[in-house]
C-alpha cells in the first residue's frame, strides 16, 4: 500500500529536488550560483519538514524510523543548510557555477537519509557506497586537469571501499540468507560457532565504515582531500557526513553485529588511540588550515570512538555529546574562514593569516572561541563534550584511556595555539577583504546557541538522551 | 541585613560582563586615546567592590564556613549543581583581587597601544577569578581554574611583551597539564563518591586511586605555584613584562595554586601522600631560598618584584599545609594586604622604569627629586617587608608561628626571604640631571588611598564589618 | 591624665610634622612643649592619671590588650625619657645648623611616643608593633639616602628576628603575654637559639660592633639628627627590649659571655674609633657607641642598674656629644691634637674604672671644660680659640655653659663616693696636663695608621665579602645551573625533540599518498587480525 512507503516521502522531496535541479541546469540558460542554492533550500527545507514529521514510520523491514534516526537526520539537513548558505556567499561572490555542488548536497542528503533509517544491509550499503563514491563529483569541482590523478585515487578508493562493504554484505546474505538487521542478530546470536567469515563479512563492513568516518590508520585520503577541495566541499566533508556514519555504525553494531563486537571492542580500542595521536601530531606537522583541522577531527573521531565502545546507553549519549559538540565548533571554525579572505581569494595557509585579529577582530576573536571550545575548555561548550566522554572513561575505569586523551589533547593545544599566535601575536602581511554579512550572521547564531548550550544544558542533554535510546 | 542575599553573588558575577561588553562597544579615537574604555573597566571595578562591601556587610565577622550561598543546576545527567558561596576569607581575597586589578589599571592610565584589548581581558580574567573565589562545588571549581588561563594567556601575548612563543606556548601547555590533571581527579571524586570541596577529606578511595587523584590534584595548583620545576615558565613569562596591569595579572594565578590548596587539602593528609608532604615542603623552601638568592642577584628590578612574591607565595603555600585550620583568618588577612601592597609598587616601579627609559637615565639616585614617587615607594616596600603597616605584620607573625612550632629548621630558611634589596636606594652620589618627574595626580591619589586603605587593614581589614 | 598625655603628644608631634614650613615657624612646637610639660607634669605624680588601657580587636580570633600605663618601674625611665626629650626638642629648635626644625621634632615626639608604647608593653604584638613603627619614624628622619639604606636594612633585620622570637613563643605558649623569668626556664624549647637571637636583635638596634656601620654612615646628616638618633632613637628602643625582656636572657647560659664579649668589644672599637677618626660627625657616633658598649657592660655586671642612673647618664652622653660637636667646630687644626690625647687619656681612665663608669662622663665633660679654659689661658692658639668662642652664637654659649654644669651636677650626685676619687683626680689631672702639651700618644696612633682602620667601613666590607658576594654568585649558578642547563636545556628540550621526532615521523610516513594508504591499510587489518587472533581463536 502506498501508506506504508509515506515515511519515504523526504526521500522523494529528495529526488525530486535533484531531478527539478537538473532540468533547471538543461534547460534554463540564465542561471546564476544563486539559483541551485535556492531551489536546493526549498527541497532541504520541505524535506526536513517531512522527515520530523514523519518520525515514527518505517518504510516494510528495510527503513525504520525513530526518534534516533530522526535526531541523526535533522541534524544532517541542519548542518547542510548552514553548509548550502554558506557555500552560497563563495559561488556568487567568484561567479563561478554551484550545481555540482548543490545537486550533490541533495544527492548525499538522499544518501545518507536512506542509510541512516536502514534496517537492512543493503540500503545501508547503497546510500554510503553511493554517497561516498558520489563524493568524487564534489571533490573534482573546479579542479584543474593536473589534478585528476587525486581525483582517480580517490575514486580507486571510494570503489574498493564499496566492493568491501558489498563483500560484507555479500558474505552476510550468503551464510544467512537475509540482510535484515533483526534476523541477522538472531542469526549470529543463535549460532554457537561463528565462523570466520562471519567475522571477516562483519570486519569488512565495519571497517569500510570506518575509513568512510576517516578513523586511524584508514585515515590517510581524508586529509588530502579536504586539503585540495574547495572551501565549501572541505566544510561540508567535515561536518555533515560524520554524522551519518556515526548513526548507521551505532545502529548496526547494537541492532544487528551485537553478538560480534565482543572482540571487536578491542580494534575499536586501538583504531581509537591511534586517531588520538595521528590527529594530534598531524595537526602540529601542518600549516595548511583545512588540514590542521582535519587531523584534529581525526583526534575527535578518535576520542568518540573511545568513549562509544563498548556501548551501551552512557555510553552513546557521551559520545554523541562529544561528536554533537566537535561538529557545532567545527562548523564555526569553517564559517569563519569563510570570513578569511584577500583579494578575493580564500586563504588557508597560517602565514596568510598572520595578524589577522588587527582587522577583523570579531571573526578572529569567534575562531578563538571556536578553538577553545574544541579544545574543551570551559566555559564554553566543549567543555559539556569533554566532561562528558570523561565521565564516561572514568565510570568505566579506564584510567589509562583516559590518560591518552588528556595528553594528547596537550598536543593538539599546541597546535591551535600556533594558530592563536599567528592571528593575534604576530603581525599584519595581508590586507583582507570585507565580510559578507551572512557569515558574521552564522558566526553569531553559532555562538549564542553554543552559550545557551552550555549555560543551561540540562533540558537539551535530557531530550536527546531519550532520543538516542530509542536505537535499543 | 539583604534579604536574598545571594543575588548580590550573582550581581559580583554579572557586573564584569556588562563591563566587558561596555568596553567594546565604546568607541576610541585618537583624541580619546584609551580612555573611555579605561573608564569604564575603573568603573566596573569599583562597583563591584561596592557590592563586595554590601555582601560584607552580611557575613557574619568570625565565622569560618560559607555563609552567603547561591545553587544552579547545570545537568540532570549526571546531577551537577554548581554552588556558588562566600566566606570572610574568600571576600578577602576577591577584594584584594579587585583593588589590585584597579591599582593596575590606574597603572596604564596613559597607556595607548591596545587599551581596549587590555581592557576587556582584565575584566574577562577579573570574572574567572571572581568566578573561581566563589566556587563551591568542585566543578565551578575547575570550570574557572581552567577558563581563567585563556584572558591570561592573550594578555600576556598581546601585552606582555614576550618574545619567544615557546616561553607563551609552555605557560598555557602547562596549565592546561594542570587543569587536565584536576579534572581528572574531580571526575574520579565525583563519580566515586558525590563530595563536596568541605567533604573531599574523607572520600574512601583504593590505594592506587588515592594516589592518582591526590597526585593529580597537587600536580594541578603546584603548577600554577613557582615551585620547581613549574617556577621556570612563570619566571621566564613575568621577566619580559612591561606593563604594570599585564603583570599584576599574571602574578595573580599563583595564588589560584594557593588558594585551591587551602580548600581542598583537609586537615589530615590522606596516609599515601604523608611522606610526599615532607618531600614537598623541602621542595618549597628550597625554592624559596632559590629564588631569593637568584632576585637577590638580579640587577632586573621586575625579577626582584617576582622573587618576592615567589617567595610569600610559598610561605602561603607552607602555611597552608599545616594540619591546622586556625591559619586560615591569617592567610587571608595577610593577602588582601600583600595583594594590593605588590600592585602599588609594580604600579610605581613601573613608572619608573618608564620615564627613565623614555630619558634614557640610569637608575642611581633617580628618585632624588620625585618626593612624592619616592615616599610612596619606600611607604610600600616597608610595608611589603612586614613591618607593621598593613595586616600582614600580625598575621604573618602567626604563620611563622604555626611554621615554627612544627618545624624550626625549615622555617629558619623563611628569614633569609628578606634578603632581598631593591635597587634604586645606591649609595653613590647622584648624577644631577638624573631624575624623573613624580607620578601623576591621579595615580598619587589612588595610591593614597591605598596607603590609607592598608593602614587600616593593620587596624581591622574588615572594619565595616560588625 | 596619661590618656590625654600620650594622645596630646602624638598629635603635637604629627601637627607639628605636617606644619607648613614657612608659616608660623617656631610656633608649632608650642604644643610639643606643652604635652610634654603635661606628660613630665603627670609622670612626677602632680596629679593623678588613671590606667590607660584599650582592647584592640587585632584579627577576628585575637583580642590584644593596648597598656599604656607606667607602672613603678618604668615610670621613672619613662619621665626621664620625657625629660630628654624636651632637651633634644628644644636643641632641635635653637640650632642653626638644622633646617627643617618642624619635621625633625616632629618625628622626635613620635618616636618618644613610641618608645614609651613600648616601655609599657605587656604583650608582644605591643612591643613589636611599637619597635617595627619606631624604626619607620627614624628612617623619615634620616634625610640621607646612604645612611637610610644601611639604617633600615639592619634593622629589618632586627625587627624580624624579634619577630621570630616572639612566633616561636607564640607557638609554644599560645599566649601573647610577656610573662616573667619563672616561666621561660621550664619547658622553652631552642633556648640558646631565642636568647641569641634576642642579643643578636638589641646589638643591631643599638649598633654594638660588627653592627655600627649604619650609624657611621649617619655622619653624613647634621649634628642634631644624629645625636638624637644615636640616643634617644633606635639605640635607645634596643635598650627598652633589653630592659623588657632581659628575662629571657636567663634562660640561656651562652646570654651573658655573649653580652659581655660584645660590650667590652664595643667600648674599645669605640674609644679607638673616638680617638683616631677626624671627622667631627664620625667622632659622635663612636662616642655612642662607647655609652652604649658601657651600659652593656653594666648591664651584665652590675646586679642592677636603676633608671635615674641610666637617664642622667644617656642625658650626661647626649649633652657630651652636642657638646663635642660644637666645640670641635671652634677648635681650630692645631689643638685638635691636644683634644685627642685628652680624650685618650680619658677612656684609658674608663678602662679602670668600668665599675663607677658612672664617673667616666663626669671626667670627660669636666676634661673638656679644662681643655677650653687651658686653651683660653695660652698663648696665639688660645686667642684663635678666645675669638672663637667668643664668636659663638650666644645659644651655644649658654649651651656649653650647660653642659658644664650639668656635667658638674652629675659629679655632684654621686658627691657621696666622690672623697674615694679625690686621690684619683690628684694624680691623673697633671698627668692629663702634661699629655695636653705634649699630645704624644695621638702622635703615635697616626703614625701607626690606625686611621685607616677606622676609616674604611671593615664590618661592611666583611658582610659584603663574605656573606653577601658567596650569595650572589650561588644565586647566579644556581640559576645557571638548575634553570637552564636542566629544566631548559635536558627537560624540556626532550619533550620538544619528542614532538619534533614524531612529527618527522609522521611527515615520512604521510608523503607518498599511494604508498602510505597501503601502507595503513594492511596496518588496519594487521589490527583487526591479530585483534580476530587474540579474541575468538585463542
Amino acid at each position: 500500500m502506498l501508506t506504508d512507503y509515506i515515511a519515504l516521502l523526504p526521500e522523494f522531496v529528495l529526488v525530486l529536488g535533484i531531478l527539478v535541479m537538473t532540468l533547471v541546469k538543461v534547460f534554463r540558460h540564465s542561471n546564476t550560483p544563486k539559483t541551485f542554492y535556492s531551489l536546493s533550500r526549498v527541497f532541504i527545507f520541505i524535506s526536513a519538514i517531512l522527515t520530523a514529521l514523519f518520525y515514527n514510520q518505517n518504510v516494510g523491514e528495510y527503513l525504520r524510523n525513530n526518534s534516533y534516526t530522526t535526531l541523526f537526520k535533522i541534524l544532517l539537513y541542519l548542518f547542510t543548510f548552514i553548509i548550502c548558505y554558506l557555500s552560497a556567499k563563495r559561488f556568487v561572490s567568484k561567479g563561478l557555477p554551484s550545481f555540482s555542488f548543490y545537486i550533490m548536497m541533495l544527492f548525499n542528503l538522499l544518501g545518507y537519509s536512506i542509510a541512516i533509517s536502514s534496517w537492512n544491509l543493503l540500503p545501508l550499503c547503497l546510500g554510503l557506497g553511493a554517497t561516498f563514491l558520489g563524493n568524487i563529483f564534489l571533490v573534482k569541482i573546479e579542479k584543474p586537469a593536473e589534478e585528476h590523478r587525486h581525483i582517480l585515487y580517490y575514486l580507486l578508493l571510494s570503489t574498493v571501499v564499496v566492493l568491501f562493504m558489498s563483500l560484507g554484505a555479500g558474505l552476510f546474505y550468503h551464510y544467512s540468507q537475509t540482510l535484515n538487521y533483526a534476523d541477522l542478530e538472531q542469526f549470529l546470536s543463535l549460532r554457537s560457532n561463528l565462523i570466520w567469515q562471519h567475522h571477516l563479512a562483519f570486519s569488512c563492513i565495519v571497517v569500510s565504515v570506518l575509513l568512510m568516518m576517516g578513523v586511524a590508520p584508514l585515515h590517510f585520503w581524508f586529509s588530502n582531500v579536504v586539503g585540495k577541495c574547495i572551501l565549501p566541499v572541505a566544510a561540508y566533508l567535515s561536518v555533515v557526513p560524520i554524522f551519518a556514519y556515526f548513526s548507521c555504525l551505532v545502529n548496526m553494531c547494537v541492532n544487528a553485529f551485537y553478538p560480534l563486537l565482543g572482540w571487536f571492542n578491542t580494534v575499536f580500542i586501538i583504531f581509537g588511540i591511534l586517531s588520538i595521536f595521528i590527529g594530534a601530531i598531524g595537526a602540529n606537522s601542518e600549516n595548511n588550515l583545512r588540514k590542521i583541522f582535519a587531523f584534529s577531527g581525526l583526534y575527535y573521531i578518535g576520542v568518540t570512538l573511545l568513549a562509544l565502545f563498548p556501548i551501551n546507553d552512557n555510553s552513546l549519549m557521551s559520545s554523541f555529546t562529544y561528536l554533537l559538540v566537535y561538529v557545532v565548533a567545527i562548523c564555526g571554525v569553517y564559517t569563519i574562514f569563510y570570513g578569511y579572505r584577500s583579494k578575493g581569494k580564500y586563504l588557508f595557509n597560517l602565514d596568510d593569516i598572520k595578524g589577522v585579529a588587527t582587522q577583523r577582530p570579531f571573526l578572529s576573536a569567534a575562531l578563538l572561541v571556536f578553538m577553545i571550545s574544541l579544545i574543551g575548555t570551559p566555559p564554553l561548550l566543549g567543555f559539556l563534550g569533554k566532561l562528558s566522554v570523561i565521565n564516561s572513561l572514568v565510570i568505566g575505569h579506564r584510567y589509562a584511556l583516559l590518560a591518552v586523551v588528556l595528553f594528547s589533547m596537550l598536543i593538539l593545544a599546541y597546535a591551535y595555539l600556533k594558530i592563536i599566535t599567528v592571528v593575534y601575536f604576530e603581525p599584519r602581511s595581508n590586507a583582507f577583504d570585507i565580510v559578507d554579512r551572512g557569515v558574521y550572521l552564522c558566526m553569531f547564531i553559532n555562538i549564542i546557541l553554543m552559550l545557551i548550550a552550555i549555560i543551561n544544558p540540562k533540558y537539551l542533554m535530557h531530550d536527546v538522551e531519550l532520543m538516542l535510546v530509542a536505537v535499543f | 541585613m539583604i534579604e536574598n542575599a545571594e543575588i548580590l553573588l550573582s550581581v559580583l558575577m554579572g557586573v564584569p560582563l556588562l563591563g566587558i561588553f561596555f568596553a567594546a562597544i565604546s568607541k576610541e579615537n585618537s583624541e580619546s586615546a584609551g580612555r573611555n574604555v579605561l573608564s569604564v573597566g575603573i568603573l566596573t571595578v569599583v562597583s563591584n567592590l561596592v557590592i563586595l562591601a554590601l555582601i560584607g556587610k552580611n557575613l557574619i565577622n568570625g565565622s569560618d564556613s560559607f555563609q552567603i550561598m547561591k545553587k544552579f543546576e547545570w545537568l540532570s545527567t549526571p546531577k551537577i549543581e554548581f554552588l556558588f558561596a562566600v566566606d570572610t576569607f574568600s571576600l578577602l581575597l576577591i577584594a584584594a583581587v579587585h583593588i589590585a586589578v584597579l591599582l593596575g589599571l590606574f597603572g596604564v592610565l596613559n597607556n595607548t597601544y591596545r587599551q581596549k584589548t587590555l581592557v576587556i581581558l582584565a575584566l574577562l580574567f577579573l570574572e574567572m577569578m571572581i568566578g573561581y573565589l566563589l566556587a563551591g562545588d568542585l566543578f565551578s571549581f575547575y570550570i574557572f581554574f581552567e577558563a581563567m588561563l585563556l584572558p591570561l594567556f592573550l594578555l600576556v601575548g598581546i601585552l606582555g611583551d614576550v618574545h619567544r612563543q615557546d616561553i607563551l606556548y609552555r605557560f598555557f601547555l602547562y596549565n592546561l597539564l594542570g587543569a587536565s590533571l584536576l579534572f581528572m581527579a574531580l571526575c574520579i571524586l565525583f563519580n566515586h563518591q558525590h563530595v563536596t570541596i568541605q567533604t573531599i577529606g574523607t572520600v574512601v578511595l583504593s590505594r592506587n586511586l588515592q594516589m592518582i587523584v591526590w597526585g593529580a590534584i597537587f600536580i594541578a595548583f603546584l603548577s600554577r605555584i613557582p615551585i620547581w620545576p613549574f617556577h621556570y615558565w612563570i619566571s621566564s613569562v613575568n621577566v619580559n613584562i612591561s606593563n604594570p596591569l599585564v603583570f599584576i595579572i599574571a602574578n595573580i594565578l599563583p595564588l589560584t595554586g594557593v588558594y585551591g590548596l587551602i580548600r581542598f587539602f583537609p586537615l589530615t593528609a590522606p596516609e599515601i601522600i604523608a611522606p610526599y608532604l615532607l618531600a614537598l615542603q623541602i621542595i618549597s623552601i628550597i625554592t624559596m631560598v632559590v629564588i631569593a638568592l637568584i632576585g637577590f642577584s638580579h640587577r632586573d628590578v621586575q625579577y626582584k618584584i617576582f622573587s618576592y612574591m615567589t617567595v610569600f607565595y610559598i610561605l602561603y603555600l607552607l602555611g597552608a599545609l599545616l594540619p591546622t585550620d586556625k591559619l586560615l583568618s591569617n592567610i587571608g588577612f595577610s593577602v588582601f594586604s600583600w595583594l594590593i601592597i605588590v600592585a602599588a609598587i609594580e604600579v610605581i616601579v613601573s613608572h619608573i622604569e618608564k620615564e627613565r627609559q623614555q630619558l634614557g637615565l640610569s637608575e642611581r639616585g633617580i628618585l632624588r627629586e620625585a618626593k612624592t614617587t619616592s615616599f610612596v615607594l619606600s611607604f610600600f616596600v616597608l610595608a611589603a617587608v612586614g613591618l607593621p603597616l598593613s595586616s600582614m605584620f600580625l598575621n604573618n607573625m602567626f604563620i611563622f608561628a604555626g611554621l615554627l612550632t612544627y618545624n624550626l629548621k625549615t622555617a629558619m630558611f623563611i628569614l633569609l626571604q628578606h634578603l632581598f634589596y631593591l635597587k634604586y636606594s645606591d649609595n653613590e652620589i647622584a648624577e644631577k640631571n638624573n631624575v624623573i618627574n613624580d607620578v601623576s595626580s591621579p595615580i598619587i591619589i589612588v595610591l593614597g588611598a591605598t596607603i590609607l586603605l592598608i593602614i587600616t587593614s593593620f587596624i581591622n581589614p574588615l572594619w565595616y564589618m560588625e | 591624665m596619661a590618656t590625654n598625655f600620650i594622645f596630646i603628644l602624638l598629635l603635637s608631634g604629627i601637627l607639628c610634622f605636617s606644619a607648613p614650613k614657612k608659616q608660623l615657624g617656631w610656633m608649632w612646637h608650642l604644643p610639643i612643649f606643652g604635652a610634654l610639660i603635661y606628660g613630665i607634669a603627670a609622670l612626677s605624680d602632680c596629679f593623678p592619671y588613671p590606667d590607660f588601657a584599650v582592647v584592640w580587636e587585632a584579627m577576628p580570633n585575637l583580642s590584644v590588650l593596648l597598656n599604656i600605663t607606667p607602672v613603678a618601674q618604668t615610670k621613672e625611665l619613662a619621665l626621664g625619657i620625657l625629660i630628654l626629650g624636651a632637651v633634644c626638642v628644644f636643641h632641635n629648635l635653637v640650632s642653626a645648623d638644622e633646617q627643617d626644625k618642624n619635621t625633625l621634632n616632629g618625628l622626635a615626639v613620635i618616636n618618644i611616643v613610641l618608645l614609651l608604647i613600648a616601655l609599657c608593653s605587656t604583650n608582644y604584638f605591643q612591643l613589636l608593633a611599637a619597635v617595627g613603627m619606631a624604626d619607620v619614624v627614624v628612617y623619615g628622619a634620616i634625610n640621607k639616602y646612604e645612611a637610610k639604606r644601611q639604617y633600615i636594612y639592619g634593622n629589618f633585620l632586627a625587627d624580624f628576628l624579634l619577630l621570630n622570637i616572639f612566633a616561636i613563643i607564640l607557638g609554644q605558649h599560645a599566649n601573647i603575654e610577656i610573662v616573667s623569668s619563672g616561666a621561660y626556664s621550664t619547658d622553652w624549647h631552642h633556648r640558646d637559639y631565642i636568647a641569641i637571637i634576642l642579643l643578636l636583635c638589641i646589638f643591631i638596634k643599638s649598633g654594638t660592633i660588627l653592627f655600627h656601620s649604619a650609624y657611621q654612615k649617619m655622619s653624613k646628616l647634621n649634628a642634631n639628627r644624629l645625636n638624637f638618633i644615636l640616643f634617644l632613637a633606635t639605640p635607645l628602643m634596643g635598650a627598652v627590649i633589653l630592659s623588657i625582656l632581659h628575662d629571657i636572657l636567663d634562660i640561656s647560659r651562652y646570654s651573658l659571655p655573649i653580652l659581655r664579649l660584645f660590650a667590652v668589644f664595643t667600648v674599645i672599637w669605640g674609644a679607638c674609633g673616638a680617638l683616631i677618626v677626624k671627622e667631627n660627625h664620625r667622632k659622635c657616633a663612636y662616642m655612642a657607641m662607647v655609652f652604649w658598649g658601657l651600659y652593656f657592660c653594666a648591664f651584665a655586671w652590675l646586679s642592677s642598674l636603676s633608671p635615674r642612673s641610666f637617664i642622667i647618664f644617656l642625658g650626661t652622653a647626649y649633652l657630651f656629644n652636642t657638646a663635642l660637636s660644637l666645640i670641635h667646630n671652634s677648635l681650630s687644626i692645631k689643638n685638635r691634637n691636644s683634644f685627642i690625647s685628652i680624650l685618650t687619656i680619658s677612656f684609658a681612665a674608663a678602662g679602670y674604672m668600668l665599675a663607677w663608669w658612672s664617673f667616666t662622663y663626669s671626667n670627660i665633660i669636666l676634661a673638656i671644660a679644662g681643655e677650653c679654659v687651658l686653651c683660653l689661658l695660652t698663648s696665639q692658639v688660645a686667642f684663635t680659640i678666645r675669638t672663637d668662642y667668643l664668636h659663638l652664637s650666644p645659644f651655644s654659649r649658654f649651651w656649653l655653659s650647660v653642659t658644664i654644669i650639668f656635667g658638674a651636677l652629675a659629679a655632684f650626685y654621686f658627691t657621696p663616693e666622690l672623697p674615694q676619687f679625690i686621690p684619683f683626680l690628684a694624680v691623673v689631672a697633671p698627668v692629663w696636663i702634661i699629655l695636653v702639651i705634649f699630645s704624644p700618644i695621638a702622635k703615635v696612633a697616626l703614625r701607626l695608621g690606625a686611621e685607616n682602620i677606622q676609616n674604611n667601613d671593615l664590618t661592611t666590607a666583611m658582610y659584603e665579602t663574605i656573606i653577601l658576594a658567596p650569595l650572589q654568585i650561588i644565586g647566579r649558578i644556581l640559576r645557571l645551573t638548575v634553570d637552564i642547563v636542566f629544566l631548559e636545556r635536558t627537560v624540556i628540550s626532550s619533550v620538544k625533540n619528542a614532538i619534533r621526532f614524531l612529527i618527522f615521523i609522521f611527515r615520512r610516513l604521510h608523503a607518498n599518498s599511494v604508498l602510505s594508504s597501503i601502507m595503513f591499510s594492511l596496518l588496519g587489518v594487521l589490527i583487526v587480525a591479530v585483534a580476530y587472533y587474540n579474541g575468538v581463536v585463542k
